[in-house]
């Protein structure tokens, strides 16, 4: 049966006809809820992955994962624009050297996509800081700050796992990197932050690969916000961290139904450029187009549902 | 160590026979110990849980003396206990909030039992941007844990003390004296029709000895406790101090 399936696929992809079904809609990404930043020690270097705070399933889960959305601003009525998401995690099979600490650094400035047209990442429009705190200590990524050595946050316990919370704390126009918590006595723009991070140890492990941190800041009654956030989501994860296949468009790292249903929403047929700019992350080869092409990408892709697909199956 | 350890939770155990959580006598070395609020008979119950990795184990479901060591991680500082629900805690309470408030003055062990605190120490409890200052009476506390859609919570809140000058500077040259502190609090939740918990205490241990911690810890369970809860209090008591110096 799957051979018919893929020929409605393939029909749809080509003609471009279900393309007007969804307009404007192309969906939010995978659940992201209370997952963490995973911490393991690997060939002699912090690897990082997802770290699930399920009590029924306790997990590091998805090693390699270098993205990651944070609990968004403005959801929270009691202190809008702070969250302590995502946290910072391990688990028994670790490999963190108990009474070692772990830590981060910030690697670049805090960087602003306002939502508009396809996702691009420039400098914050109005000043906007993004701190994070734990206790005394605090670290604080701007325009300019570049590079921000971090602290340790951290010791590891004797069977290696831990669950740590961080305070992100996005400030406004007027704030400074060191008053905390800010005034906010004006509000930092709505709009996409995006935060490169790497993870430290003391025992001699080599720091992470660069990290990301994708927060989003609109406001709860805006429609289009979780799409805005997938579309940042995908955009961070294809071209900046490359720690998945372009052709999982829903974020969960396979390459299953779910993201031809994406990509058939998307298809426009060659040569015809697709509609929606949330469509650019079904443009597989990048060409303008959702088409056959972008199809044949799927299909190598192709994992199944559940089943992490290789970042490299498309090429 | 660890054998003398299980041979204690094992005495703990055994001494406890009416106790209700069939997971209590499992795995106790691997966590500490939270403050596992839950909702019964109309009302918010104060229990204890631990966080065994990612695994919330409910192992009390009537606890009201807390330990935390200030300083672990940093000086005058801990983000102990935490306060932890295992799913199912808050049924149809998704979306709505846990709150706290204080409900006495700051407390400091004098060795015969809590009084007022020496030099004009305070407590400050911080999460995010919203933060109180416990000092010399009860003060309002604030929404600081959304029930999920499990119907459960995770959250740690961060407790600095304060010297007589009002910061928590530990370089300042004004530190707070060294002892025990008493905290009390209580939760009410924005659910509709739920009674606020009845009380229950942190006692933080700002560079003083274990021992000290321990007999003020215990003078709390036998005078402050209401008597129906005591015998439990006393098991969970030692558990407490059992394992309140891990860290999540």
């Amino acid at each position: 049966m799957r051979w018919i399936w893929h020929a409605m696929a393939v029909w749809a992809v080509a003609s471009g006809l279900t393309a007007a079904v969804a307009r404007g809609d192309c969906g939010g990404c995978a659940p992201t809820g209370h997952l963490g930043v995973a911490l393991k020690a690997v060939q002699g270097g912090l690897e990082t992955g997802v770290y699930v705070f399920d009590e029924t399933n306790p997990a590091t889960v998805d090693v390699g994962v270098r993205v990651w959305g944070g609990q968004p601003f403005q959801i929270n009525p009691f202190d809008p624009y702070w969250t302590d998401l995502p946290c910072y995690g391990a688990t028994t099979d670790s490999g963190l050297p108990p009474g070692s600490m772990v830590g981060f650094n910030i690697l670049d400035d805090l960087k602003y996509w306002d939502g508009q047209g396809t996702v691009q990442f420039g400098p914050v429009p109005s000043n906007e800081k993004l701190i994070i705190r734990y206790g005394f200590n605090k670290r604080c990524a701007a325009t300019g700050t570049g590079f921000v050595a971090g602290f340790n946050f951290q010791t590891v316990p004797t069977d290696g796992a831990f669950h740590r919370h961080l305070s992100y704390y996005l400030a406004g126009p007027n704030d400074d990197c060191t008053t905390v918590p800010p005034a906010l006595t004006v509000p930092p723009a709505d709009g996409i932050y995006l935060l490169k991070l790497q993870m430290t140890s003391t025992a001699g492990l080599a720091a992470s690969q660069p990290i990301w941190l994708v927060f989003r800041n609109f406001p709860p009654e805006r429609q289009d916000k979780e799409n805005l956030h997938c579309m940042a989501l995908l955009w961070v994860a294809h071209r900046l961290a490359v720690d998945r296949p372009r052709a999982d468009l829903d974020f969960d790292r396979d390459v299953d139904v779910d993201d031809l249903a994406r990509l058939e929403a998307c298809a426009s047929g060659p040569g015809v450029p697709y509609g929606e700019p949330c469509c650019s992350a079904a443009d597989l080869d990048d060409d303008g187009d959702v088409d056959m092409t972008d199809f044949g990408v799927w299909q190598r892709c192709h994992s199944g549902a559940g089943r992490t697909a290789a970042v490299d199956c498309g090429s | 160590m660890r054998i003398f350890r299980h041979l204690c939770v094992g005495l703990v155990v055994a001494s406890m026979a009416a106790w209700s959580v069939p997971a209590w006598g499992q795995h106790h070395h691997g966590g500490h110990v939270d403050v596992r609020p839950y909702l019964s008979g109309g009302q918010i119950r104060i229990g204890a849980a631990e966080l065994h990795g990612a695994v919330v184990e409910p192992i009390s479901d009537d606890h009201r003396v807390f330990g935390s060591e200030l300083g672990e991680e940093q000086p005058l500082f801990s983000d102990h206990p935490g306060f932890l629900a295992e799913p199912g805690a808050f049924p149809g309470g998704a979306g709505q909030w846990l709150a706290f408030d204080a409900t006495a003055a700051l407390g400091f062990w004098n060795g015969a039992g809590f009084g007022a605190v020496p030099a004009g120490e305070s407590l400050t409890i911080l999460l995010g941007s919203q933060e109180v200052n416990v000092s010399t009476g009860p003060v309002a506390g604030f929404p600081f844990a959304l029930i999920d859609l499990a119907g459960g919570i995770h959250q740690h809140m961060e407790f600095y003390l304060l010297g007589s000058d009002g910061n928590p500077d530990p370089d300042d040259g004004i530190a707070p004296t060294i002892g025990i502190y008493l905290l009390e609090l209580s939760l009410r939740t924005t659910m509709e029709g739920v009674a606020a918990s009845d009380p229950f205490w942190i006692v933080f241990n700002n560079g003083d000895t274990e021992e000290n911690h321990h007999e003020a810890m215990e003078w709390v369970e036998e005078h402050l406790v209401p008597e129906p809860a005591v015998g439990l209090m006393t098991a969970g008591l030692g558990m407490s101090l059992l394992l309140r110096r891990r860290r999540s």
